[in-house]
């Protein structure tokens, strides 16, 4: 007990209130800043309690113990009558619970308003420490109603569900009228239902200044998202220092038992460590032994003979991941792809998993062996994090790959979150809504805003900018004040575009779980804090150059010619003589002004080059002025030298400059004596870490072993100085040879099948850099004839007709598919004879019609003398079939 | 300029999402020929450092990291034979961004740059609207 009373004595007072921007459009700072301002103010515990969510729990979590401050984990839950509680973590075990409860909250309700019954509340109150939740909760609404016998029993309620020790009963005092009253009330009560209160404050903003900022955002929740909310009634709601608690809330032992709230927090989260997701496994078959099984089976299958380097690497690939104790997750991976692939969904890997021997048998793509990739660059066993395999799908359908992942692993699964910010555009556009704004004044003020700009940027940018020298935003000084001040701040959740979580069990004891508009479970953590948390996450993501692909395929089988796209031998010249003309518009990867003037001066002829072209233009080996020494060396400008001769198998094939990451990790191994597994380390830290101080310690690490592998002191420390200028520039070549495959194929289609490819790009969304209309004209170039619109002779999409191309009914505007579709469902009793049976059979609004007839739709069919009035384009094809 | 062309394109822009019928710049082909514009398979011709004047619409704007820090604008224009691209500078940029950010086509002035076998590129030095090069010629 004096133990205690000691301990209480060094907490103090501990704010257990506190909603930062993470109660979206609600708080005003972010749990980084939070942490920080408790720091100034000499706290030593503070507790983060968000509505309805722990969206920064794993931030404020991280931040707070970097700032020796202990974290306490809570969040605000709204009940089924509206009011709130604050629940906090006492535990791991508290915090898995108040885990399963919001995710409850918003399973049971409607989405978006979230609510928790009180039955539910009693299944998962356990190690959760609970706050009455002042002016939000149910006791203070009950007690201003002056119906003090609903809040006694409430209490009692409260208190047979999580117990005495564990049920504070808050005051809270923000210089409202009745503040001191209901004070007065809540501690009699507390006391004769035998319960501790607590002093709290319903902090929304850190500063009494920053009142008019909250006042900003909920304008925003107002005019933009039209809630019902309003925002807090004074500026009184902010991180007070103790000493104004204590003025504020004139009951001692209510502000010291913060302290013993704070002190009967015990939890730690588990992070930076891995927990793999679990994989159903068949009877009798351990996840390692299943996974040898696959892997052999499918080298059998790929190499005839099977090599013994490939023995040996796949052996060597194994023991790390089943040292991982990863077995598990590559049959997770392996599941999906089979499943996709089953289904005709096109789907290949992309990153550093494209290196592995295992990722090639399982799932395709590119051969390491063959292309010399480096597992070590993927998996090595000095890496603590989670690896990370990126899947490719055809965008149309990748939903039914997570649809069959949320499927299969009900419970398990969910999309990973992504919280977008506030940057610029964005917030002028919100903020223009709630300073009441028209829409045309909003647009005025951003435009020529780059999209790229933060909102705490628009004033030097209007300064350097030329094309912001007038913007009308200079005159908005209180617009870009407010602006500035909630630059960065996360604003909703969202869901990331392919990132799917699996845990090791169930998820909603890990992280709370919402539904998205699609239907689809969400976490509430980022991709960052998931990988904190050590939960695993498969990146599924679409992409529509596989879309294009599989149309251009589908099409071609039309026709009788079936091509295995992923076995065409990569040595075509004619799809290299297409990529060195850079008429590469549509061509995966290398379409951009940029890659098409690199490709004209690289001029490519083998598979390598095209690795090479597509690892070239990036940021990094830009800045890194790698592009000019190897293109000029690849042309035979420059002569090709190395350091030291030892280089020359590493650096050959890329002319003596480091390109890839790949090839750091090789020059670390073989003249420092490093493990791979070593060389990614140093690699790894020479991209995130380049202080003056750490350099020189990688350097003194790298020098000492080359010395001691015999190398002189000048050539090592010359090496070492080479791969530090390099080492953050370089592209990881086992992406780039994956993407590098899909550049390749996408070159052979336009190269031998051009209309095809033509079709397949402009049926498949957006594609790539350019619109539908550039497409289009190259095609015209290209010698094939174009097709208007025609109700007759159009599908939806567009089509091949006589050797060219038929535009579809869905590039008409104003059309829709609903139309679309209408005229195709008639059109399949017959074709139309005349305008006025079109009319008749279809029955469209007048105005459709009338663009239908302006667009040259109708052309060819024969006039009625009431229809003799409606114009139409001349000129314009697409009147009968072409000849 | 072909004003009947013109409409027509002005409708079809407004009906569908893709000409049919011919490209933006066609209609001021003629005028445009007449006062030393080119158009883009010229462009391949001509020998680096050459002074040049073409024109087109505006596909892509870019601006990627560069290692100086400084903004270069990267564009990509279309004419009727083709994409052609332009690199537009910090000093020319500030007296053409606005127009260069808000025009669907443009006119441009500026040096032809040749790198390897097939790059070519156009150093842009001057901008015009095609409503400028109009009221020039009046």
């Amino acid at each position: 007990m004096i133990h205690d009373f000691l301990c209480w004595f060094c907490f103090m007072f501990t704010h257990l209130h506190i909603h930062s921007a993470f109660s979206f459009l609600y708080g005003t700072f972010t749990p980084e800043a939070l942490v920080q301002h408790a720091r100034k103010m000499g706290f030593d515990a503070i507790a983060l309690t968000d509505k309805n969510g722990l969206y920064g729990a794993i931030r404020f979590y991280k931040a707070a113990l970097k700032e020796a401050i202990k974290p306490i984990l809570g969040s605000e839950l709204t009940l089924w009558d509206g009011t709130s509680l604050i629940l906090l973590a006492a535990s791991f075990a508290g915090y898995k619970n108040l885990c399963r409860l919001i995710s409850r909250a918003h399973s049971e309700a409607t989405r978006g308003k979230p609510a928790c019954s009180l039955y539910t509340l009693t299944q998962f109150g356990h190690d959760l420490i609970c706050l009455t939740g002042g002016r939000e909760g149910r006791l203070h609404t009950l007690i201003s109603m002056g119906s003090l016998d609903q809040a006694r029993h409430w209490l009692k309620v409260l208190k047979n569900t999580f117990g005495p020790e564990r049920l504070f009963v808050e005051i809270q005092n923000h210089g409202l009228q009745g503040d001191n009253a209901i004070m007065e009330r809540t501690t009699m009560l507390a006391k004769q239902v035998g319960l501790l209160t607590v002093a709290t404050n319903d902090v929304a903003f850190l500063s009494r200044e920053d009142f008019a900022i909250h006042q900003r955002l909920i304008g925003i929740q107002q005019m933009v998202h039209h809630r019902d909310i309003h925002p807090v009634p004074n500026d009184q709601f902010y991180l007070k220092t103790e000493h104004e608690m204590m003025a504020a809330v004139p009951y001692a032992e209510a502000v010291e038992n913060t302290a013993r709230v704070a002190q009967a927090s015990h939890l730690e989260l588990p992070i930076n460590r891995v927990h793999p997701p679990s994989y159903p496994l068949p009877r009798g078959l351990s996840a390692d032994r299943l996974l040898t099984r696959l892997c052999l089976s499918a080298l059998a299958a790929k190499y005839r003979p099977v090599p013994y380097r490939a023995l040996i690497r796949l052996e060597q690939e194994l023991e790390i991941i089943r040292g991982k104790g990863l077995s598990e997750y590559f049959l997770i991976v392996k599941d999906v792809w089979a499943f996709a692939r089953a289904r005709g969904i096109r789907c290949t890997v992309r990153g550093s998993a494209a290196g592995a021997l295992i990722t090639y048998l399982l799932l395709g793509g590119v051969d390491p062996l063959e292309h010399d990739l480096l597992f070590e660059r993927f998996l090595n066993e000095s890496r603590s994090d989670m690896p990370d395999v990126d899947l490719d799908f055809d965008s149309l359908r990748r939903d039914e790959v997570i649809n069959h992942v949320m499927e299969k692993y009900e419970g398990q699964a969910a999309m990973v979150a992504t919280i977008p910010t506030f940057r610029a555009r964005g917030a002028i556009r919100k903020l223009g809504r709630a300073f009441g704004y028209s829409y045309e004044r909003i647009d005025r003020l951003t435009s020529f805003l780059p999209y790229y700009l933060k909102s705490s940027q628009i004033e030097a940018a209007s300064e350097t900018l030329p094309e912001l020298k007038d913007t009308p935003l200079r005159d908005e000084s209180e617009l870009l004040r407010v602006a500035a001040k909630i630059s960065g701040l996360p604003y909703q959740l969202s869901v990331h575009m392919g990132g799917v979580v699996i845990a090791p069990g169930e998820l909603v004891s890990w992280v709370p779980v919402e539904m998205s508009k699609k239907g689809f479970p969400v976490a509430q953590y980022d991709k960052d804090d998931i990988e904190t948390l050590g939960l695993v996450k498969l990146d599924l993501l679409g992409l529509r150059m596989h879309t294009a692909i599989q149309k251009t395929l589908e099409l071609l089988a039309e026709e009788g010619i079936f091509l295995d796209l992923d076995n065409i031998p990569l040595d075509d010249e004619k799809t290299y003589r297409l990529l060195r003309t850079t008429e590469t518009v549509g061509v995966f990867q290398v379409e951009s002004p940029g890659q098409r003037q690199l490709l004209g001066r690289l001029q490519p002829r083998r598979f390598s080059d095209i690795i090479a072209e597509i690892s070239l233009f990036r940021p990094g080996p830009m800045k890194g002025d790698m592009v000019t020494p190897y293109v000029q060396r690849r042309n035979g400008k420059e002569p090709v030298c190395y350091l030291h001769p030892d280089l020359e198998p590493i650096l050959e094939e890329t002319y003596g400059v480091v390109i890839f990451q790949e090839q750091v990790l090789k020059i670390a191994h073989r003249i420092a004596g490093f493990s791979f597994a070593e060389a990614d380390q140093l690699r790894r830290a020479m991209t995130k870490d380049r202080s003056k101080v750490y350099m020189e310690r990688l350097k003194a690490s790298f020098v000492q072993g080359a010395i001691r592998q015999g190398y002189s002191l000048k050539t090592a420390e010359e090496i070492f100085a080479m791969v530090a200028s390099f080492a953050g520039y370089g592209f990881c070549k086992a992406h780039a040879a994956s993407f590098a495959h899909i550049t390749y194929q996408s070159a052979f289609l336009k190269a031998h099948y051009p209309l095809e490819f033509y079709l397949g790009l402009l049926n498949a969304g957006h594609v790539g850099s350019y619109p539908k209309s550039v497409i289009l004209n190259e095609a015209k170039r290209s010698g094939f004839k174009v097709f208007g619109p025609h109700v007759n002779y159009s599908q939806y999409d567009y089509t091949a007709e006589n050797g060219g191309i038929r535009i579809g009914l869905s590039a008409l505007k104003g059309l829709g598919p609903r139309f679309c579709e209408r005229i195709l469902k008639e059109r399949e009793q017959g074709l139309f004879t005349s305008i006025r049976e079109f009319c008749t059979r279809v029955a469209l609004p007048q105005e459709t019609n009338l663009r239908l007839s302006l667009s040259g739709a109708f052309l060819g069919l024969p006039l009625d003398a009431a229809d003799r009035q409606m114009p139409s384009l001349p000129k314009v094809e697409g009147g009968g079939q072409a000849k | 300029m072909d004003k009947e062309a013109l409409c027509m394109l002005l409708t079809e822009s407004d009906l569908t999402e893709v000409s049919t019928s011919m490209h933006i710049m066609a209609p001021f082909r003629d005028d445009l020929e007449r006062r030393g514009f080119i158009k883009s398979t010229t462009l391949k011709w001509k020998a680096h450092g050459s002074r040049i004047k073409t024109g087109g619409r505006v596909i892509i704007i870019h601006t990627p990291p560069t290692r100086s820090g400084k903004r270069v604008i990267f564009m990509t224009m279309e004419d009727e034979d083709g994409l052609f691209d332009l690199t537009v500078f910090e000093d020319v940029q500030a007296q053409y961004a606005k127009k260069i950010m808000g025009s669907a086509v443009l006119l441009v002035e500026g040096v032809l740059t040749r790198s390897g076998l097939r790059g070519v590129s156009i150093v842009a030095k001057r901008f015009w609207t095609i409503r400028e090069f109009y009221e020039s010629i009046k």
